[in-house]
């Protein structure tokens, strides 16, 4: 929630449309706690929740998909179709209905949550189904908070089916998390308190170092990054793991004249055993007495220290000024 | 000298000066964007203190999580501190970590490398 509301606030949304998508990301999100059907025991989907805002222009989609039994797909198609038959009026009017209703149901809600985010988008909630195994399926459900009244809604089928193979490539790769926006230090440390709970089982000397590599990456990004105007550009950071290693993996954009500077440290780095890192950490921090600017950095040898491993580096020449960097800390 | 507080947040540390006292401490997290604003006035408190310290003066830095930025910063006030030292005070540092983190204690190790009096390096239980 603080993720997104870093991300929103650095966009500069006006407050009530703010407020708005406040209210459907509370309930979509609590949709999915209170109704992804995982099964402790047996047959648990390993695949995880999604929940995914974008902004394109006017508008931003909001989608959330789930794992939930397949026995629940007709009561779910039932509810949805229902609201999305109501106009404004007849979905108060429901909402009371359902409120009412809601003391026999042993859920808590019957819906008044898809209600609650039907209200407040204005919009139609796109719903769809998706095949996990023989008990479960993907529910998906999304819908549009529009920025200014004029803005027209299309058919967002399409959006849909966008989301559903993000997801799948999501799961495919092992994907823990995925952050595409503007790289703020509030961004930053809201990404570090996710990562922190999910890494609270995780032995206390990699945690250290897992949080370690994911600070001094986005810093990294945040820092050297492209600016326009003084402000960053949009940058990628994601999480993806299997059962050995955790890859840590940051795309943005720097001007190209900074790309042959980086690529040197990157390659003199990993040529350096644990004991020259060391050394030339001591150099480096002996040099930063004098220097008042806070210019070289050390975080590409502190990556380095704390994965043991080599950094992975990627640059594509985007246009005549820009160059996409791919990094990539693998523990 | 005027006491120094500042209260940590989730990115910068708690700050507690007193030579009345004789409290020096640093701790909580350390990631700040711009460490030079964060240190600058910590590094700058120092400087006045060391013109006229305490016989003894004990130093405690106890980080959760520290950014590299933040390193390069401490490593201009463990040096500031070398003028306590020239100025006649005994002066030592405490440098907390967490045991399993044999990273954390290396920085302790770096800075100890910068300095002619002790930084103690402490590993304290899992925090």
């Amino acid at each position: 929630m603080l993720l997104t509301e870093a991300s929103l606030n650095s966009a500069d949304e006006d407050s009530k449309i703010k407020k708005r998508i406040f209210t459907i990301l509370v309930e979509g999100l609590q949709n999915v706690t209170r109704h992804q059907e995982i099964d402790a025991e047996k047959d648990t989907p390993s695949q995880s929740s999604i929940f995914i805002i974008q902004n394109q222009g006017d508008k931003y989609y909001i989608t959330t998909g789930n794992p939930i039994l397949k026995e629940s797909i007709p009561i779910l198609t039932r509810q949805l179709d229902k609201i999305n038959s109501l106009d404004a009026d007849a979905l108060k009017v429901f909402y009371k209905e359902v409120l009412n209703d809601n003391i026999i149901s042993n859920k808590g809600g019957a819906g008044l949550g898809l209600i609650e985010m039907a209200r407040k988008s204005g919009n139609k909630l796109d719903f769809d189904f998706s095949d996990i195994s023989e008990r479960y399926s993907y529910f998906y459900m999304g819908t549009t908070v529009l920025i200014t009244d004029s803005a027209k809604i299309e058919t967002s089928q399409h959006s849909m089916d966008a989301i559903k193979a993000i997801h799948k490539t999501i799961n495919e790769q092992n994907i823990t998390l995925i952050f595409n926006g503007i790289h703020t230090q509030d961004s930053l440390l809201h990404i570090m308190s996710i990562m922190e709970e999910h890494f609270c089982n995780v032995d206390l000397k990699i945690k250290k170092n897992l949080i370690y590599v994911i600070i001094e990456m986005l810093q990294n990004t945040v820092k050297h990054g492209y600016k326009h105007d003084g402000r960053s550009t949009k940058a990628v950071f994601f999480i993806s793991h299997d059962n050995k290693t955790y890859k840590f993996n940051s795309v943005n954009y720097i001007e190209n004249e900074k790309v042959p500077s980086v690529l040197d440290n990157i390659v003199k780095v990993n040529a350096m055993t644990d004991k020259e890192l060391n050394e030339l950490y001591d150099k480096n921090l002996s040099e930063s007495i004098n220097d008042t600017r806070d210019i070289k950095g050390l975080g590409l040898t502190e990556i380095r220290l704390r994965t043991h491993n080599k950094i992975e580096c990627i640059t594509s020449k985007y246009d005549d000024k820009l160059s996409a960097i791919f990094i990539q800390a693998t523990i | 000298m005027e006491i120094y507080k500042i209260s940590g947040t989730e990115s910068s540390p708690d700050v507690y000066l007193d030579q009345n006292k004789g409290i020096f401490t640093l701790s909580g997290r350390s990631l700040p964007e711009n460490a030079i604003n964060v240190y600058l006035p910590i590094i700058n408190w120092f400087d006045e203190y060391a013109q006229n310290p305490n016989p003894e003066t004990e130093i405690e830095i106890n980080f959760e999580y520290i950014n590299s930025a933040s390193i390069k910063q401490l490593a201009k006030l463990v040096v500031t501190l070398e003028k306590i030292k020239a100025n006649g005070g005994q002066i030592s540092v405490n440098w907390h970590f967490t045991p399993e983190d044999f990273d954390g204690k290396a920085y302790g190790e770096h800075l100890s490398r910068l300095v002619t009096f002790p930084i103690a390096l402490i590993g304290d239980a899992s925090k």
